[in-house]
């Protein structure tokens, strides 16, 4: 029984391995142990340098910057040239989520006129065709707060950005310049110039469309909220929180509000002028706006086209 | 009664690229869409198996989860434009805010494992709160903030100002 109990000890003793390890040599096991080495060196190198901004893959850094509001995603750009670089060279998806975030209605309210350079010749040569462009008011007499589109280079739709120009006047509440009729001082040109610039960048660049939109917005909040201190005017505006104000986008506006029946073709207009979201109806029925901008400069062309048509016969 | 009804919570198991193998409820690592199809590839049967997750160290899961557990109930991210989602896509919740009071390093990781991890929800917290971190600030705030070195030469500087001239002004 003893003996059992010595030959069982015996078998559970741990077998010791004395078999050397074969040294490899060949020049597959040199090239992998090579290999193996340069991936540790690189994994470790990449968990010892700290993960930052710049470190981000491009399209992670893109959803990143499609959060910004536009005039933050322009300092951005300013701050290296990587940045530049992830900004400029994705501005069409960046612009496209930004402003389906942020500024939804007043981009159907305002759409992006089309640069002439990108019509159709026969549908640039029916936009821009002398007898028509005559017969617009808008080439006829310009206004003097904006500048009359240029059919060669953009087509008939008009953008309103002059109006952001004006809103520390209007919050101070100083009075707007008044030009005598007939004068167009050198300021005015000036800004007229600015106004054009805007506009022309942001047909070339849908970040500075973008831009346009949030100074838009800005403009609104700040005249609703002028208007609404003013307890005199009692007339229907947008409901507007504090949060909806801060939130730097136009959801509030698909509230119900007064509709944008009149352009102001006058700096004048400006003073009662509160959210100016042209082109959309109330629907009563429908307890909500209607946009019909959408397909307005296909139905131009259209109109053109046959009116052009009409008159060679 | 209902204690003694209830069934046991399943759990799933996962492995740290510093080789740790963390336990957690599945309907909580279930709100990650790579475990979810990776579970659905490999099948019920398969469902012991530890999943190794090379990407993410145990730190940075261990607060992963922590979003999923606080977020488990939250309703699959709606499609389409929705003026409501809309609303929330700029704004940060208070949870999600304490949440996010980590160093940078911790803040870009959690980033990247959300994006590898395929969760919607904390990609976008992530996003928001980066971009919150931007928000009104100039180029020199900004490389201060996330210790950048301005590598423009002082003309391409002037330059690149001169062309978004007043679009960068607020």
């Amino acid at each position: 029984m003893k003996k059992h109990h010595e030959d069982h000890d015996d078998l559970s003793e741990p077998l010791e391995d004395k078999t050397a390890a074969l040294t490899l040599r060949s020049k597959k096991t040199g090239r992998l142990a090579k290999k193996a080495e340069k991936k540790l060196t690189k994994h470790l190198q990449r968990h010892d340098s700290p993960v930052t901004l710049l470190s981000h893959p491009p399209e992670l850094l893109s959803d990143i910057l499609s959060y910004l509001r536009p005039s933050d995603l322009f300092s951005t750009s300013l701050v290296c040239r990587s940045l530049l670089l992830t900004v400029f060279s994705n501005d069409s998806a960046i612009a496209r989520e930004i402003i389906s975030r942020r500024y939804a209605y007043l981009s159907q309210s305002l759409p992006l006129p089309v640069l002439a350079s990108s019509l159709e010749s026969e549908t640039h040569s029916a936009l821009s065709n002398p007898r028509r462009t005559e017969l617009l008011q808008i080439h006829k007499k310009p206004y003097t707060h904006i500048p009359p589109p240029d059919p060669g280079t953009i087509c008939t739709c008009l953008t309103l950005v002059d109006f952001a120009q004006w809103q520390g006047h209007l919050d101070r509440g100083e009075p707007l310049p008044i030009i005598p009729r007939g004068r167009n001082p050198e300021w005015n040109c000036e800004l007229v110039d600015q106004t054009r610039r805007k506009v022309l960048l942001a047909l070339r660049s849908p970040l500075h469309y973008a831009r346009i939109l949030e100074a838009h917005l800005d403009s609104t909040v700040r005249s609703i909220r002028r208007h609404g201190q003013n307890t005199g005017n009692r007339r229907k505006r947008f409901v507007m929180t504090s949060a909806d104000a801060g939130s730097g986008t136009d959801v509030f506006l698909q509230g119900m509000g007064p509709p944008s029946l009149e352009f102001p073709f006058h700096r004048d207009e400006y003073y009662l002028l509160e959210a100016y979201m042209p082109g959309r109806w109330w629907r009563k029925e429908r307890g909500g706006w209607v946009y019909y901008l959408k397909g307005q400069h296909e139905r131009d062309v259209e109109m053109a086209k046959s009116w052009l048509v009409g008159n060679k016969n | 009664m209902s204690a003694a009804t209830e069934q046991p919570k399943q759990t799933l198991t996962v492995t740290t690229n510093d080789n740790v193998d963390i336990v957690v409820e599945r309907e909580i690592l279930e709100r990650s869409v790579l475990i979810k199809n990776m579970i659905g590839d490999v099948g019920e049967e398969q469902i012991d198996t530890a999943i190794p997750l090379p990407n993410v160290n145990e730190p940075v899961m261990k607060k992963v989860i922590e979003w999923c557990e606080h977020h488990r109930k939250d309703p699959p991210a709606p499609e389409g434009d929705d003026s409501d989602s809309r609303k929330k896509s700029t704004d940060i919740d208070e949870w999600d805010q304490k949440f996010m009071q980590v160093d940078q390093e911790m803040l870009f990781e959690i980033i990247l494992a959300a994006n590898y991890l395929d969760i919607k929800g904390l990609l976008d917290v992530g996003c928001k709160t980066v971009a919150n971190m931007i928000k009104g600030k100039s180029p020199d705030e900004i490389r201060k903030t996330f210790n950048i070195q301005n590598d423009f030469t002082p003309e391409e500087e002037d330059q690149i100002r001169r062309e978004n001239e007043w679009a960068e002004d607020r």
